[in-house]
């Protein structure tokens, strides 16, 4: 009987934590009452040019023959993948999910290609691939990280402690890039494979849109908010 | 257990030492106003000319060299001791005193400690972020979190058990870079942080940018090299990294580590009855060697390490000989794609030297250029570009409707020319006289791209080069008290500062793409 009291408490517990923390959410969930939804799709303008394929001169076992730049992906509809959709000039705590955000080394490639992270969490950083990468940061605002990370070591956490989009590479495997988009407030989403965002709880108003994608620039685009609506947009992007 | 306790104490002790003999970290001056002053100074004089007078790492010489010089501005420094990557006090000073082999930086060691000192107070207050070290904080058990001060904890044994946790060690985190056999082979391209083209260290030929002492190595592995892609291996700290020190350390030896260092040497020019004739003369084992060290300024590993240096003289002249190696004779620069084999000489005017490139504007310096293909013109004779280009001469042809009387003449400039109608040769240009009786040209500097020629009236010097087992042996005679203003006087019982110069042709090498040392000192003997 002891026993069952004990357990229940635990589970009382756990239910109550995991209550406290989508606190939160039914927060936002209640204010997104009074807000808005901004989503569409970003699609690229004109033919874009064939995915670049890089050879593979290393670590082939874990890493192939060659692999595909990522710095440039356009789905059959042209619809542009990793570009970071944010709305800008809005202040409010970043959503946090219920596991770190994890940043994989997989294939010696990024994954994701793009991270959101909110400032202050912890970031997972993976290696499994289990040969040596080094995680290389390039920063202003926050310290320039890189770290040695051979197989052995599968995964080790780093925090970001201000906003700012943080390039990433790996000096082991050159041809590795990624970006972790460190953020200060909920309002940014990152295209997925078919170009598409999605961005919820934004307080009714008249706002910029701001799209950044690494290798085509950034564009800003003005949007009016309306109450439990969705606004869809469609963002162009061209080569310069 | 009580056995185990005995080492870590023996590694302490033996630390002590190392860091006392190495870093002459005493007791640092305090950073007064006045020794920022000083600093400022020393600066002017001998650093300006590669940082530059912002300090933004764009001086004058800064187009020749490769690595490049640090910007004191950003401050972004390589050899750091702290978890959080900035150089301490400590790290500039050791620096400063011992250079950066692996680049055109060399050793100040020959300043007083207090001058070292000023410089580093000087260097920091340019930083446009102040440079803070945080209070030391040990790292959690992954290594993870430290801040300050990396603690090198006591060294252990380097026996059998360690080496083969070193070499799985390198095996996993360092042979993707460095490669397998440590030859900086690993199959990557990669730059630094300011886009420059950088290689993995080849950890075979004793080059550390760092100390190589143990306790700086150590920090040099767990730290990294910020601004470079040799990253922070905070999961090592504790025996790994020790363990890596050793293994590292193995691959090359204390020799090649110290040939590396740019140093100050005495050279001691010994009075003899006879001067030699010849480069190979016996008389040259009444000299003893000095081996100095060269550094390339645009770095290569493919490099003359040493020249070795040999002076006598007889109370009226200096007999100097410098050799050194070099595996191609290139004796010729006709074609443009071709450059000569060439060793100098240069001597301050005063026993303060200026900047040790060239001097600077006032201060001259007095430079005595040996060129082998102007020893291959005197012996057997002159290296005509008849010789490499045959009928490059025949410049007209003849116009078969015309008397061969109207025909017009052949106009190319050879030895029959009237050298009045040859502006160089006209003018007097020792350059440009294809009569010249000497391999060696007497000039004068006053900074980068200032060298000329010295009168023809005072071109005293003599050379003899010989070429021969891979290696060169070049002979400079002269007066010792010299001709003219501008030439160097060698008074008996003196020390004159002096620096050498070698050029490799075949690497490319010319005008300020060499091989260099910093001064050192010619002691004339009573």
């Amino acid at each position: 009987m002891r026993r069952l009291i004990v357990l229940m408490s635990i589970g009382a517990a756990v239910v109550f934590g995991a209550y406290v923390f989508s606190n939160d959410r039914i927060n936002s969930a209640a204010f997104a009452a009074s807000g808005g939804i901004i989503s569409g799709r970003v699609v690229f303008v004109g033919d874009p040019p064939a995915a670049k394929k890089i050879k593979v001169t290393k670590d082939n076992d874990k890493c192939g023959a060659e692999v595909t730049a990522e710095d440039l992906v356009v789905s059959p509809d042209k619809g542009i993948q990793n570009a970071v959709v944010s709305v800008s000039g809005l202040k409010g705590t970043p959503v946090k999910t219920d596991t770190s955000p994890t940043l994989d080394q997989k294939g010696c490639t990024f994954r994701p290609h793009i991270l959101i992270v909110p400032v202050g969490t912890g970031v997972d950083i993976l290696n499994s691939d289990g040969v040596l990468h080094n995680f290389h940061t390039y920063s202003n605002k926050n310290p320039v990280l890189n770290k040695a990370q051979p197989g052995f070591k599968k995964k080790m956490s780093e925090t970001f402690a201000q906003p700012e989009v943080i390039k990433i590479n790996c000096d082991a495997h050159p041809w590795m890039s990624g970006w972790i988009v460190v953020t200060d407030h909920p309002y940014i989403d990152a295209t997925d494979n078919t170009g598409a965002f999605k961005i919820v709880d934004v307080p009714p108003g008249t706002h910029t849109v701001e799209v950044w994608h690494e290798t085509l620039g950034k564009v800003t685009k003005t949007v009016t908010v309306k109450a439990g609506e969705e606004t869809k947009l469609t963002i162009e992007l061209a080569k310069k | 257990m009580k056995g185990f306790l005995v080492f870590p104490i023996l590694g302490i002790s033996v630390l002590i030492i190392a860091s006392i003999s190495k870093t002459a970290d005493l007791k640092p001056p305090p950073p007064t106003p006045q020794l920022v002053a000083l600093g400022k100074q020393i600066y002017s004089q001998q650093c300006i000319a590669c940082h530059g007078a912002g300090g933004r790492g764009d001086g004058e010489a800064a187009y020749l060299l490769y690595p490049k010089p640090r910007n004191f501005i950003a401050a972004n420094y390589r050899m750091v001791s702290t978890w959080d990557r900035v150089a301490t006090d400590d790290d500039l000073f050791n620096t400063i005193t011992r250079g950066m082999p692996g680049s055109a930086m060399p050793s100040w060691g020959h300043l007083p400690i207090e001058q070292r000192w000023a410089l580093v107070y000087y260097i920091k207050s340019l930083a446009e972020k102040p440079l803070t070290v945080k209070a030391q904080k040990e790292p959690a058990e992954d290594g993870s979190g430290g801040e300050g001060l990396i603690a090198v904890p006591p060294e252990p044994t380097y026996d059998t058990t360690a080496k083969a946790r070193a070499l799985e060690l390198y095996k996993e985190a360092c042979a993707s870079c460095h490669g397998a056999t440590g030859r900086g082979d690993g199959a990557q391209e990669q730059t630094d942080a300011e886009g420059y083209p950088i290689r993995p260290r080849d950890l075979t030929t004793g080059i550390f940018k760092g100390s190589p002492d143990p306790v700086s190595l150590y920090r040099h592995i767990v730290a990294g090299i910020p601004g470079s892609p040799m990253p922070m291996s905070d999961w090592a700290y504790g025996q790994d990294a020790w363990h890596l020190v050793h293994y590292v350390r193995s691959l090359s030896s204390d020799t090649q580590r110290e040939r590396v260092e740019m140093k100050r040497f005495l050279i001691e020019a010994a009075r003899v009855q006879t001067l030699p004739t010849h480069p190979d003369s016996g008389v040259w084992r009444l000299a003893s060697p000095v081996n100095l060290h060269l550094m390339p300024l645009w770095w290569r590993s493919n490099r003359p390490e040493e020249v070795t240096v040999r002076a006598v003289h007889d109370g009226k002249e200096l007999a100097l000989l410098m050799v050194w190696q070099d595996e191609t004779n290139d004796h010729t620069a006709l074609r443009p794609q071709d450059f000569r084999d060439a060793a100098a000489v240069q001597f301050s005017l005063t026993a303060n030297p200026p900047f040790f490139a060239m001097g600077d504007k006032s201060a001259p310096v007095n430079i005595w250029m040996w060129k082998s293909e102007r020893q291959a013109d005197l012996e057997p004779a002159f290296q005509d570009l008849e010789k490499v280009y045959p009928n490059i001469g025949i410049d007209s042809y003849p116009n078969l409707s015309r008397s061969a009387l109207e025909q017009a003449h052949r106009n190319a400039l050879t030895l029959e020319s009237d050298p009045t109608f040859v502006t160089g040769w006209g003018a007097g240009n020792i350059v440009s006289d294809p009569q010249r009786k000497s391999p060696v040209e007497d000039l004068s500097a006053r900074g980068f791209g200032t060298l000329r020629a010295r009168p023809l009236i005072d071109q005293k010097v003599d050379a003899r080069g010989v070429y021969g087992e891979n290696s060169y042996r070049v002979m400079f005679r002269r007066t010792l008290k010299g001709s003219g203003q501008g030439s160097v006087a060698l008074q008996p019982g003196t020390t004159v500062p002096v620096a050498f110069a070698v050029w490799n042709g075949s690497a490319g090498d010319r005008d300020g793409k060499k091989s260099v040392t910093i001064w050192q000192e010619l002691r004339i003997a009573k």
